[in-house]
């Protein structure tokens, strides 16, 4: 009896089924986008078509549900009352946002996402200007579904290490820390194909700049991994050790970076000394070139701010660290082995 | 009473036989039910003896002459008083008087024709293939013959005011545990019921809990298992007319364990071991789970599956709770049948019910195919336990967590399980915690119970208190 009363309560304060929606019931998004015209906020996204898979995908895999409001409040409601059943957030694999809201800001946007209880923190996040409704549409070769077109293709280079991956979970991270700078994949379909083209770099959910500069891996992917052609060899070169030491000395950022390369070719020929100098030198370039531009524009995109916080994050706190940005020095040091 | 006053009660109220031998020397009554006695021992044993004695010697026979010189049978003893007739006469012991009033009860009890054959539920590969019979006679003898030890008591007490059913409790004196002795033989004897048939009547006697969820004895056909359990410093329970025996006590991990385990490599056994916890644990769970993703948190799987999911639930009219708890009913009903119907036409039923049955509600779109995949997985892996008695529990507690889970979702699974847990540490067997070496824990005992052959281990299990703690010396050098 005591053990009833013990667990009486326990039930009682259990979730209940309120919740209950059986998954073929949900519209399932895999993909959404968001941008800003000259007016309106566009908004939409790509509903997987459930009955394809079993219907040897006879009909169109992901069908497109659209909405436009004068703010982004009306478009989400009028989202919601084009959709044929509850909106299901769980399954969605990727986030386009178009560079006009990128421009004018993504937080809010971003952050309405975040509070959706099914959304995945480790959704994708990309940044277009091209057609939104192409890119989600667009389906790659094997993909399970379109919409997962943008997410495949960032997933399979970021495990290779020759992209990074920004997903909901870093953008919120990035907005928890002082709105540090963080950066986006670029997409776009060219000639039915899609690439990732650059980054775009935020400050404070504000899309501030872009580059395709692709030192940007060295300093936010372990292990980042670059081809290069010198002459008529090609060359791969993986990063081995990082080392970035922010220093704050009177007001003024200082940072000493350090790079150690390996270097190999293809073919398993070795690699000369001289075309290590010659990498070292191409490299050191691609570095000090990524530390300018983020100087130049004020955003901390190379995620500086991670290396100051893991040294102090009570002084990183009292900092105002974009401030410190443009003003910034830096020595870059880089150098090459071969494998 | 008169001797032929006795007889006449006894066949007219009881269908009893009465012969009267009179050679003129006195008469000797004869009393016996016939279904019950051996004919053959009746005649030569008993009838020719006495009439030669009575040929050659031409005088009465004394009771004392009966007994020691003219009687040819094993087992016979004198009569000390009226009141033993009746419960000998219906236990298949004839009862000889003289007119004297003086008598000789004496065994002739027909045994059963039946002898040992391979057991139903416990089968091994490598194992015995003996088991029990419905003779407690048999029994007893299969016992004695692979325990030589003196020190293997059996003790007989008399269950059932009306059956009188004989309910031999056997045990090795100096290796079980006095407490788990007497606890068995005080609910035996306190048994105030008017008959008891089979083996698993007696079970509820010997429950700590009345209605405790998990089964709390064993029962085991085998009879190298039950001495096994006798060497582990358990108590073997048989009961007349049943071919199954009792262990006592029983816990969860026991379960688990199956005889070909020793047989083979410790690494397949350890393997064998984990894969039973496994399935029992994907039994109890599996079809929760699924109505728990589809119902409630789809998110929890990647978006491939989501989507196999949804494709999968698309067209069914009925929600995925209706779907489970028809498929599982469905199932449990082809069991059920499969049971109780003779074994020839078994498989003609297993075919219509498994594959026309589960193949047409598939293609009539009740339900979906992942439904049917889940759903014979749940009752494939609850029978892989080796010990019977459990895939009950499982199949019923497996409701409970459906029920569960389609009002709470996956906290509800969780809530379950902890409950499940809960009870399963809060039951006991014999007043031996039931989760024992793992609650209370047992360091040494709970490796045991997983690595090692349980019946070569250099010590007995420490949470069955043995008296006898070592059943094998190391080796010195």
């Amino acid at each position: 009896m005591k053990k009833l009363l013990l667990f009486l309560p326990m039930f009682f304060l259990l979730g209940g089924c309120y919740p209950y929606t059986e998954v073929e019931n949900m519209d399932i998004l895999t993909s959404v986008y968001v941008d800003k015209t000259d007016e309106d906020i566009r908004l939409g996204g790509g509903v997987a078509n459930v009955r394809s898979f079993s219907d040897s995908m006879a009909e169109d895999p992901v069908s497109l549900i659209s909405a436009e409001g004068e703010t982004l409040e009306n478009a989400i409601q009028n989202l919601y009352q084009s959709a044929d059943h509850e909106l299901f957030f769980g399954a969605l694999r990727a986030v386009v946002v178009g560079e006009g809201l990128a421009k004018d800001g993504t937080e809010r946007f971003l952050r309405y996402l975040d509070a959706q209880p099914r959304l995945r923190r480790s959704t994708a996040v990309f940044v277009t200007d091209g057609d939104l409704e192409e890119i989600l549409e667009y389906k790659a070769i094997n993909d399970f579904s379109a919409g997962f077109a943008a997410d495949s293709i960032i997933t399979t280079l970021y495990e290779e290490k020759q992209m990074r991956y920004t997903s909901i979970g870093d953008v919120m991270y990035a907005f928890s820390c002082g709105d540090a700078g963080y950066s986006v994949p670029h997409i776009t379909v060219e000639n039915d194909v899609m690439r990732v083209d650059g980054y775009a770099l935020f400050t404070g959910g504000k899309m501030v700049g872009y580059t395709n500069n692709p030192s940007l891996l060295f300093f936010t992917v372990n292990g980042a991994v670059q081809r290069h052609l010198l002459g008529a060899t090609p060359l791969i070169t993986r990063l081995m050790t990082r080392s970035v030491t922010p220093e704050v000395q009177n007001g003024k950022l200082h940072i000493a970076a350090r790079f150690v390369f390996a270097a190999e070719t293809d073919s398993g020929a070795p690699v000369s000394a001289a075309q290590c100098k010659a990498l070292e030198k191409k490299l050191q370039a691609q570095v000090e070139a990524a530390l300018a531009y983020s100087k130049k524009i004020g955003c901390d995109y190379l995620e500086l701010y991670k290396s100051r916080m893991a040294q102090s994050r009570a002084d990183f706190d009292m900092e105002q660290w974009n401030a410190l940005l443009p003003e910034m020095t830096y020595t870059v040091q880089v150098s090459v082995r071969a494998r | 009473m008169h001797p032929q006053e006795i007889c006449d009660k006894y066949v007219k109220e009881n269908n009893a036989i009465s012969r009267v031998l009179d050679a003129g020397y006195g008469k000797i009554y004869l009393l016996y039910i016939k279904q019950l006695c051996d004919m053959e021992a009746m005649r030569q044993d008993i009838m020719r003896p006495i009439l030669q004695y009575w040929h050659y010697l031409k005088k009465p026979l004394s009771v004392q002459e009966l007994y020691t010189q003219v009687l040819c049978v094993e087992e016979c003893k004198l009569l000390k008083c009226e009141e033993e007739i009746e419960p000998q006469l219906f236990s298949g012991i004839a009862i000889l008087l003289l007119e004297s009033g003086e008598g000789i009860l004496i065994n002739i009890r027909k045994n059963a024709s039946s002898s040992p054959s391979a057991p139903e539920l416990n089968y091994s590969v490598w194992g015995a293939k003996d088991s029990f019979v419905e003779n407690i006679e048999i029994n007893l003898s299969l016992l004695r013959y692979r325990m030589k030890d003196p020190r293997l008591r059996t003790e007989m007490i008399l269950v059932g005011k009306r059956t009188q059913t004989a309910v031999l409790v056997s045990y090795l004196s100096d290796v079980a545990n006095d407490k788990y002795v007497d606890l068995v033989r005080k609910r035996l004897k306190t048994i105030d019921i008017d008959g008891i048939l089979e083996a698993g009547h007696l079970q509820w006697f010997l429950k700590d809990k009345k209605f405790g969820l998990f089964p709390q004895v064993g029962l085991e056909q085998r009879v190298d298992l039950a001495c096994g359990a006798m060497l582990e410093g358990k108590v073997l329970i048989l009961c007349e007319g049943s071919p199954v025996a009792i262990i006592a006590p029983k816990l969860l991990a026991e379960f688990f364990h199956a005889d070909d385990d020793e047989s083979e490599t410790v690494y397949f056994s350890v393997f064998s071991k984990i894969l039973r916890f496994l399935c029992v644990l994907i039994s109890v769970t599996i079809t929760p789970l699924y109505i728990a993703l589809v119902a409630f948190h789809a998110e929890a799987l990647p978006t491939a599956y989501t989507m196999v999911l949804a494709s999968g639930r698309a067209g069914v009219p009925v929600t995925v709770v209706t779907e489970i708890i028809l498929m599982e009913i469905l199932v449990e009903v082809l069991r059920e049948c499969l049971m109780r119907i003779p074994k020839n036409i078994g498989s003609a039923i297993g075919i219509v019910g498994g594959i026309v049955v589960g193949q047409a509600t598939v293609e009539a779109g009740i339900v979906s195919p992942l439904v049917l995949v889940i759903v014979a997985l749940s009752l494939m892996t609850s029978f892989v336990v080796p010990d019977y008695s459990l895939s009950g529990t499982v199949r019923i507690v497996k409701f409970a967590m459906i029920f569960l889970t389609a009002f709470f979702g996956m906290l509800g699974l969780t809530a379950g399980l902890f409950l499940l847990f809960g009870a399963a540490i809060s039951d006991t067997s014999l007043h031996t915690p039931y989760f024992a070496p793992y609650a209370p824990f047992s360091l040494r005992d709970a490796l045991k119970s997983i690595f090692t052959n349980k019946y070569v281990s250099v010590c007995r299990p420490s949470f069955l208190h043995p008296k006898n703690k070592v059943r094998q010396k190391k080796k010195t050098s």
